[in-house]
C-alpha cells in the first residue's frame, strides 16, 4: 500500500508544483491585414537591440504555473508586418544610428518599440493564461536621429478553455495582435509620415 | 496484495505508454529523397516533430487547411507541396487540433515548421531556418502516408480565422 501512496504523492507533487511553460506569442500574421491601406512611398527601418531580442520573461499562468516567452523576438514579425503594410520597404537595423546603412537604403524613419507584458488566469486547473496584456510604446526617429513621433498603446487578449485548448498561447497572441493593429492605426492616422 | 497492486500499476502504465492508435492513413517510415523544387505557384512545406517522449505515444495528423498531408510521431518529418497563398498547417491529435501555423503566401519557396512538444518546453509550431531544417533531416526519420488527400473534419483555416476575429 505504501507503494501506491508513494506513486500518488509523486503525481501530486508533479502536478502541483509551479512550472514555467514555454509559449510563443507571435500572432498569425494574416490577422494583421493591410486592407484599405494606401502605402506610403518611403523606406523605413526598425531597431530592437540584441539584448532585447534575447530577453525572456516569465509571467503568471494558471494553477500556480507560469509562462515564459521572448516578447521582443516573438513580436518582431508583427512589427515588421504592420510596417510592411504601411511603407514600401522595411529594414531591420543592427543599430539605431547606423547612418551609413540608413543613407544607403534611403531609410526615412526608424521605429523603436518598447514592450511590456503581463498575464493572469482565472483557472486553477489549467496553465495557459486566460488574460494577457501588452503595453507597446513606440517612437520614430527621422534620418537625423530626432524623435518625430511617439505613441503608447495597450492590447489585451482573453481566451477561455474551449478556445485555448486548440492554441495554448491564444490570449497572448490576441493581445499582441491587438496592440500591433492599434499601432498600425496610430501610425496611419498620425499624418506625420 | 502489495505485489498485485504493483503488477497492476505497472501493467496500466505500460499499457498507456504502448497502446497504439488506429492508423487510418497507413503511415510508414521511408528513406528520404529530396523533392523537386516547388513551381512558381507552389510552396513546399516541411513539418518536423520534436523527438520528445511527452505525448510520444500519440500520433499527429498534419493537416493543411482541410486535407491530411502527413502523420508524425516523435523525431519524424514529412513534406508536401501546396498551392501558394495562405495555408493553415495544423498538428491534430485526436480529438482536436493541438497547434497551428499560418504559412503566408510564398510562391516558389520552401517553409520549414517545427512542432515543439513538451510539458514545460512548449507546445507550439514555429518556423525554423533552412540550416536547422537540414540538420534535422539528417537526424529525423521521414514519413509518408499511403492514404493521401483525405479530408479533415473541417477547414482549419476558417476555424483559426474565426478564433482571431
Amino acid at each position: 500500500m505504501n507503494y501506491l501512496i508513494r506513486v500518488v504523492a509523486v503525481y501530486a507533487l508533479v502536478f502541483t508544483i509551479g512550472c514555467a511553460h514555454q509559449i510563443n506569442i507571435t500572432p498569425p500574421l494574416n490577422t494583421l491585414d493591410a486592407d484599405g491601406i494606401s502605402k506610403i512611398d518611403k523606406n523605413v527601418g526598425y531597431y530592437i537591440s540584441a539584448e532585447d531580442l534575447t530577453k525572456e520573461v516569465t509571467t503568471p499562468g494558471g494553477g500556480g504555473d507560469k509562462i515564459k516567452y521572448f516578447p521582443y523576438k516573438e513580436s518582431e514579425p508583427a512589427l515588421n508586418k504592420i510596417l510592411s503594410n504601411i511603407f514600401v520597404k522595411v529594414y531591420p537595423l543592427a543599430s539605431a544610428d547606423d547612418s551609413q546603412f540608413i543613407l544607403s537604403n534611403d531609410i526615412s524613419y526608424v521605429f523603436i518599440p518598447k514592450i511590456e507584458t503581463n498575464s493572469s488566469s482565472k483557472s486553477a486547473f489549467t496553465w495557459p493564461p486566460t488574460n494577457f496584456t501588452v503595453s507597446l510604446d513606440c517612437k520614430a526617429l527621422d534620418s537625423s536621429g530626432s524623435v518625430i513621433w511617439q505613441k503608447s498603446v495597450q492590447g489585451e487578449g482573453e481566451a477561455e478553455f474551449s478556445e485555448f485548448k486548440h492554441d495554448f498561447p491564444l490570449a497572448a497572441k490576441r493581445a499582441v495582435k491587438k496592440a500591433f493593429s492599434m499601432l498600425q492605426e496610430e501610425i496611419i492616422k498620425s499624418g506625420v509620415f | 496484495m502489495k505485489v498485485r497492486i504493483r503488477i497492476l500499476c505497472s501493467f496500466i502504465f505500460v499499457l498507456l505508454l504502448m497502446s497504439g492508435c488506429a492508423n487510418p492513413y497507413k503511415v510508414r517510415q521511408v528513406p528520404f529523397s529530396e523533392p523537386t523544387s516547388p513551381n512558381p505557384d507552389e510552396t513546399l512545406i516541411y513539418v518536423f516533430r520534436e523527438n520528445s517522449s511527452f505525448g510520444g505515444a500519440r500520433k499527429f495528423a498534419i493537416i493543411c487547411n482541410d486535407t491530411v498531408r502527413g502523420v508524425l510521431t516523435p523525431g519524424t518529418f514529412c513534406n508536401f507541396k501546396v498551392r501558394s497563398g495562405e495555408n493553415e498547417i495544423v498538428a491534430y491529435m485526436s480529438p482536436s487540433p493541438l497547434m497551428h501555423y499560418r504559412v503566408q503566401d510564398r510562391p516558389g519557396k520552401t517553409a520549414y515548421l517545427f512542432c515543439k512538444v513538451g510539458f514545460t518546453t512548449g507546445m507550439f509550431m514555429e518556423e525554423i531556418d533552412e540550416h536547422k531544417a537540414v540538420e534535422l533531416m539528417q537526424e529525423f526519420k521521414y514519413t509518408e502516408i499511403e492514404v493521401k488527400n483525405q479530408k479533415a473534419k473541417m477547414n482549419y483555416k476558417d476555424y483559426y480565422d474565426n478564433l482571431y476575429k
